[in-house]
């Protein structure tokens, strides 16, 4: 058996010979000591899982996270640092990690910037680190690190200057390239993602001590709890910790208060699930990972039975919140303390307890606090050697030394620098003494998490008892904040805490909620857990500063925040260069940006920040914290909201025929309607809309209108409030009519138009567009409800329930005719602007209206939905003999566009009755929606632009949509501009391109020509006024 | 006037009768030579597809009317009601069951919907018979709308990833009616038992809402199915 110092040398040949993605883990050769393992923990070494990191077999256990995983097999080097590429090891066992950052999976499934702290062991886990050309060990971008004199924070801003142009396409490129994190997979993500509602009495945010303690509390109440936390393994630093909790072990209590809890009916109680996000009215975001420690790819997204989601998004909604979230310790800046081997010492002895994993044979503590003691002794308990406690108080020590025994004891004591190129080997001490260690704890306090409290804009303060920020100001509705996140950073005063929220919480809901409801018993909450009270003395110490002199003194650097390199010169030459509120230094050196938001950093960077400008800490404020707590995947936001199911699809009741007939479909808001029917023999798209146009006014055609929206209007006060609605007369209208309707805005403006049948005295029938339906619907809904209360009118959408059809042409007549049961279809019987309720077919009712968009004598038939299939085979078989043509969307516009009536293209929101022509229908007899703001005198300019036609005076050239009108001889600039072009088409029946548009004084000038501009496309042309209506101008076809 | 018959189809592809008054699928071959899907051989059964511990399928067909009315009106509707179909007047966010299989759910103040099982067109008729000469407000929905309904263990865990209904017991009872939204598509929500509930959604999209909650009740069956998660 080789010695593990052989072991390591084999590994360091592996890693240079092999390549990083060509292997498996369960093909790669073995590099698997698990030297640094001194005990259980909490993990399960019956099992034993492989997997690889950098193409290297290691092996761990089931219970491990990568990083106690690769710090059992000795793996301290882990990544390379963001802009110097300095060799970086983990840091932490949590959430706040900096510099154990990895991609994890392979091909679509690679996962960058996944921090290896929390991230779950499984079988086969295949990881690369990132950040790195060449290997991890020799990195030829740590070259970097030689100019780290010429890269302090916001050099970019000042060196790549000139020449201007170069900064886009080679500066930014380049220097984008150098420094970064993880690479995407630039391939679709084939995992599934769901997105949930949840609800809760009360949300418990954490299952540490506190969390669990009030989970347990307000259990017992009956409430109904929702106990969420990030970790797989729950309890916080309970699993860390070797402390007794009502006389048991500390881990043993929290597995026994996590079955009691999962037990409980009224108790949900999720792990794997991170609450990042407090948003308005009590709503929290929380992503619950469901698959991600899974060994087998879980999912494929374009599979229906593809798996299990890989990530639930959920949004819960709770009454009342506590976030017992804890703390996160912090380090202290001294030269050179960015080396692996460098950890912060809560983790350190994370990592003995909870997964039997020493980071360093021969670890070394600095500390300005009673908790880096703690360190030190579980270690020395778990038989790891220290060699030296450096307490940066000139205090006693807090605990009964004796354990330490041969370790050196200091105090008062700093750490000067650090030695060790790929991993620490050695401390020297401000005095000089150097101390050998491959480990180094830091303890420089823990700072409360108070990020979600400070998500509605709450401001932490500072306690200088703690020397750290608590949660202040204004909390998100309904939440409390206990325990650790609150400052109360012993084990016995948390568990309280966590009881006494809970109680007070329920106590506030109640006092608060509705009548009646579920019971809650209060009297049942019982009492909180016991545990000593540990010491917790601290003395703030931020950093130490480097005693380098001459050349050595530029590239001495003490590191505030290691994810983005920021040092604490960083931060004073931020000062000096004017930045001295805390957002601007952050945005300037980019402390606490990034995936981890400077959750080790932020508290140190604020104190080196404050001490430059002379301020006090709490004087210096924080920045925001803003959503996310830990990073979402954006797949976890879109759910299912991606592909073909981005959205829902609407289907009009001929879709199928229309697929049959090889229609062409465009999405209309969530419809898909029929463009047009390609027939064999027709190569481009306009064959097609040609044909059917010139069959339509030829012959008949037939068009699935059932996506235009349809409102059920009843009630005595119908036609009043539709006189109210409209800006022109409703109440006028005789049963059995049909009549054009348009509706202004509040402001004015026209909204949108569409026919109104009246089918009885107190019933209407409204058309809308398609597009405004819903809109249309809500805005009468507004009206019905606050405006006019007092009307008797009723409102329902209908538009699903019938499918329409428009019949339009010469022979539309003679079609629906053979259709009905019985009508007199004669034009004195049933003229243009007719509507009637009727059978066909044999019995099914309809609605028949008689009305033209196309300018042809038409019709539009509706029958109820289950019908609609059918008619459309009906009407195209009965009209065979017709000459029957089913036309799509496109022939539609271009025949409105002959026949000169407005769509969405003149309906723009920005237009007026007066624009369109249609200043008339603005009824002076009564009031309406938009009828004062509409006399406003910038709307009723007879220089505004108004709705009229062009031909282009060459008939061979083709017009433009959006093109801008400018007189001859003018320059085309915005001042000289005169209008625009809304709408065009080739007119298959004139034999020439045609437009819609609006011109100043448009109606005057018919008959002049004016440029069409369109320095877009470079094109312009030469187009005369005319009128909007191109074709049977006088409407003798509709009436005929 | 022409011999014709139209057959009937709900938005899931059920061909299920022809020209309203008949429930004849075989139509009379002289009447029309127009090809329905049924002549085709591409009829389609109803809809129903067991997921694991839920089952989820087409409702058979189903009169919907909307009954709005002046608040003076609504004593009057509720008692038309009880005599004609024994229906309860239920509160807002409720439901009640009557003779005829009717369903009487309230959305609003003054608005209730009104659901039997029927394949009859024109349903507003036969609401508007019950009614008698109580002043009311009636459009029939029928054909707007497409009932799917969902029974089965995990029927809980589906529909928390689908809707922001909180589902408990004391918030959610039997007969429970309430609006919603499923995966942007309006609907209404009906809970019809401890483990079964009704979706009313726009017929025109319920393809894409049978897609939405058939791949959540995978996901949860695969979920179950597997020993890491389950356990």
């Amino acid at each position: 058996m080789n010695a593990p110092g052989d072991a390591r040398q084999g590994a360091a040949k592996i890693r240079q010979e092999v390549s990083e993605n060509s292997i498996s883990a369960n093909d790669a050769p073995v590099f698997n000591t698990q030297t640094q393992r001194v005990g259980r923990g909490l993990i399960d070494t019956t099992r034993t899982l492989n997997f690889t990191f950098n193409g290297t077999r290691f092996q761990g256990h089931p219970g491990d996270t990568l990083a106690s995983a690769l710090l059992a097999n000795g793996q301290r080097l882990v990544g390379r640092s963001f802009k110097y590429h300095r060799p970086r090891g983990i840091f932490s066992a949590g959430v706040e990690e900096p510099n154990a950052l990895v991609e994890i999976g392979t091909g679509a499934r690679r996962d960058p910037n996944t921090r290896a702290t929390v991230a779950e062991l499984y079988d086969g886990l295949s990881a690369r680190s990132q950040n790195h050309r060449g290997s991890l060990k020799h990195d030829l971008m740590a070259i970097n690190d030689l100019a780290a004199p010429l890269l302090a924070a916001g050099f970019y801003y000042k060196t790549f200057m000139w020449p201007k142009s170069f900064w886009e396409k080679i500066y930014e490129p380049a220097i984008r390239h150098s420094a970064g994190l993880g690479r995407l997979s630039m391939k679709e993500d084939p995992a599934a993602y769901d997105k949930g509602f949840l609800f809760a009495d009360l949300l418990i945010i954490g299952a540490g001590p506190t969390g669990l303690a009030a989970a347990l509390a307000a259990a017992r109440t009956g409430a109904r709890v929702l106990l969420a936390d990030e970790d797989f393994h729950l309890g916080g630093r309970l699993t860390m910790e070797r402390a007794d909790i009502d006389g048991q072990a500390c881990a043993l209590w929290a597995a026994d208060a996590v079955s009691e809890l999962q037990a409980l009916p009224n108790v949900r109680v999720m792990n794997r699930t991170s609450v990042f996000g407090a948003y308005d009215h009590g709503v929290y975001g929380a992503l619950e990972r469901v698959t991600d420690h899974l060994s087998e790819p879980t999912i494929d997204a374009t599979e229906t039975d593809g798996g299990c989601a890989r990530q639930v998004l959920w949004r819960i909604r709770a009454q009342r919140t506590l976030l017992c979230a804890g703390a996160t310790e912090r380090h202290i800046a001294f030269p050179d303390n960015d080396r692996p081997g460098i950890m912060l010492a809560g983790a350190v002895r994370g990592y003995v307890n909870r997964y039997g994993v020493t980071p360093g044979h021969r670890t070394a503590v600095f500390t300005n606090n009673d908790d880096g003691w703690r360190t030190a002794t579980d270690l020395a308990h778990a038989g790891v050697e220290i060699t030296a406690v450096i307490d940066a108080r000139d205090t006693a020590p807090p605990i009964d030394a004796s354990l330490l025994q041969g370790a050196l004891l200091v105090r008062g004591g700093r750490v000067q620098t650090t030695r060790g190129r790929h991993g620490l080997v050695g401390i020297t001490l401000s005095d000089g003494r150097s101390v050998p260690a491959d480990c180094l704890a830091v303890a420089g306090g823990w700072s409360p998490n108070v990020h979600l409290s400070c998500h509605q804009r709450g401001r932490p303060e500072w306690r200088d008892d703690i020397a750290a920020f608590v949660p202040g100001g204004a909390l998100p509705v309904g939440m409390q904040v206990a325990g650790a996140s609150n400052g109360t950073l012993t084990l016995g005063a948390c568990l309280q805490a966590g009881h006494d929220a809970a109680r007070n919480a329920l106590q506030d809901w109640l006092e608060t909620r509705p009548a009646g409801g579920q019971h809650i018993a209060l009297e049942s909450i019982g009492t909180a857990p016991q545990a000593d009270e540990e010491p917790s003395q601290l003395e703030a110490f931020w950093q130490v500063p480097s005693q380098a002199t001459g050349m050595k003194a530029a590239w001495s650097r003490s590191w505030v925040d290691l994810q983005n390199d920021v040092t604490t010169k960083d931060i004073t030459l931020a000062h000096q260069e004017g930045f001295s509120a805390s957002e601007h230094v952050k945005r300037y050196t980019t402390l606490g940006m990034a995936t981890d938001q400077g959750k080790t950093s932020n508290v140190l960077g604020l104190a080196i920040l404050a001490d430059a400008t002379g301020r006090t800490i709490s004087q210096t404020g924080t920045t925001i914290f803003r959503p996310p707590w830990t990073p979402v995947p954006i797949g976890a936001f879109a759910g299912a909201s991606r592909g073909s199911t981005f959205r829902p699809v609407r289907k009009t009741p001929s879709h199928d025929w229309a697929a049959e007939n090889d229609a062409v479909f465009v999405e209309v808001g969530a419809w898909l309607r029929a463009q047009w029917f390609p027939k064999p023999g027709e190569t481009h798209w306009r064959q097609s809309v040609d044909r059917e146009v010139n069959q339509t006014r030829s012959a008949v055609g037939v068009c699935d209108v059932t996506t235009l929206g349809k409102i059920d209007v009843q009630g005595a006060d119908a036609a009043a409030f539709l006189d109210r609605i409209y800006c022109n007369t409703f109440s006028t209208l005789k049963p059995g009519r049909v009549r054009y309707g348009l509706m202004l805005r509040e402001d004015g403006f026209v909204m949108d138009d569409g026919t109104t049948a009246r089918m009885g005295d107190e019933h209407f029938v409204m058309t809308t567009t398609t597009a405004n339906a819903a809109g249309v619907f809500r805005h009468m809904e507004f009206c019905r409800q606050c405006l006019w209360p007092e009307l008797d009118v009723h409102l329902v959408s209908t538009t699903e329930a019938w499918a329409q059809y428009a019949i339009a042409g010469p022979h539309s007549r003679e079609l629906v005719a053979r259709i009905v049961d019985d009508l007199d279809m004669s034009n004195e019987a049933f003229p243009f602007m007719a509507c009637s309720e009727l059978t066909i077919a044999g019995g099914v009712p309809a609605r028949l209206f008689r009305i033209s968009f196309s300018g042809e004598l038409a019709y539009e038939l509706a029958v109820p939905t289950r019908y609609g299939d059918a008619l459309m085979r009906l009407l195209m078989h009965e009209g065979e003999s017709l000459g029957v043509v089913a036309y799509g969307t496109e022939a539609l516009g271009v025949m409105r566009i002959e026949k000169g009536h407005a769509a969405g293209n003149e309906l723009t929101g920005q237009t007026t009755a007066l624009d369109l022509g249609l200043g008339r229908m603005v009824s002076q007899k009564k009031d309406c929606i938009g009828n004062v703001l509409s006399h406003r005198p910038g709307l009723i300019d007879p220089h505004r632009p108004r709705l009229v036609g062009f031909k282009p005076v060459d008939r061979d050239h083709r017009l433009r949509a959006g093109a801008h009108f400018v007189s001859a001889a003018k320059a085309v600039t915005t001042a000289n501009d005169e209008g625009w072009m809304s709408s065009v088409a080739w007119s298959p029946t004139l034999g020439h391109s045609i437009g819609l548009g609006f011109l100043i004084d448009g109606a005057e000038r018919i008959g002049e020509t004016v440029r069409a501009c369109d320095p877009l496309r470079a094109e312009e042309i030469e187009v005369e006024i005319c009128s909007p209506h191109f074709v049977d101008p006088e409407g003798e076809r509709l009436r005929g | 006037v022409a011999e014709h018959s139209l057959f009937a189809r709900s938005a899931l592809g059920t061909t299920y009768g022809t020209t309203g008054n008949s429930m004849d699928v075989s139509r009379d071959a002289s009447a029309s030579t127009v090809q329905s899907p049924a002549d085709n051989g591409s009829q389609h059964a109803r809809y129903q597809e067991t997921i694991g511990q839920i089952t989820l399928a087409e409702c058979e067909p189903t009169a919907l009317v909307t009954i709005a009315f002046q608040a003076s009106q609504a004593e009057s509707i509720a008692g038309a009601l009880q005599g004609a179909c024994k229906l309860d007047w239920p509160t807002v966010g409720l439901s009640t069951t009557g003779a005829h299989n009717t369903r009487l759910m309230a959305l609003q103040a003054d608005q209730y919907w009104l659901s039997w099982p029927s394949d009859q067109p024109a349903a507003d008729r036969t609401a508007g018979q019950w009614l008698g000469d109580v002043r009311a407000y009636l459009t029939d929905q029928s054909d707007g709308w497409a009932s799917l309904e969902m029974w089965g263990e995990s029927c809980q865990s589906v529909l928390e990833r689908l809707c922001a209904v909180d589902l408990d017991e004391a918030q959610c009872p039997v007969n429970t009616a309430v609006r919603t939204t499923i995966e942007h598509t309006g609907a209404l929500l009906i809970r019809l038992g401890q483990q079964r509930y009704r979706f009313i959604t726009p017929q025109s999209s319920v393809q894409s809402l049978r897609h939405a909650i058939q791949s959540v009740a995978h996901h949860i069956d695969n979920e179950l199915a597997t020993p890491a998660l389950s356990g």
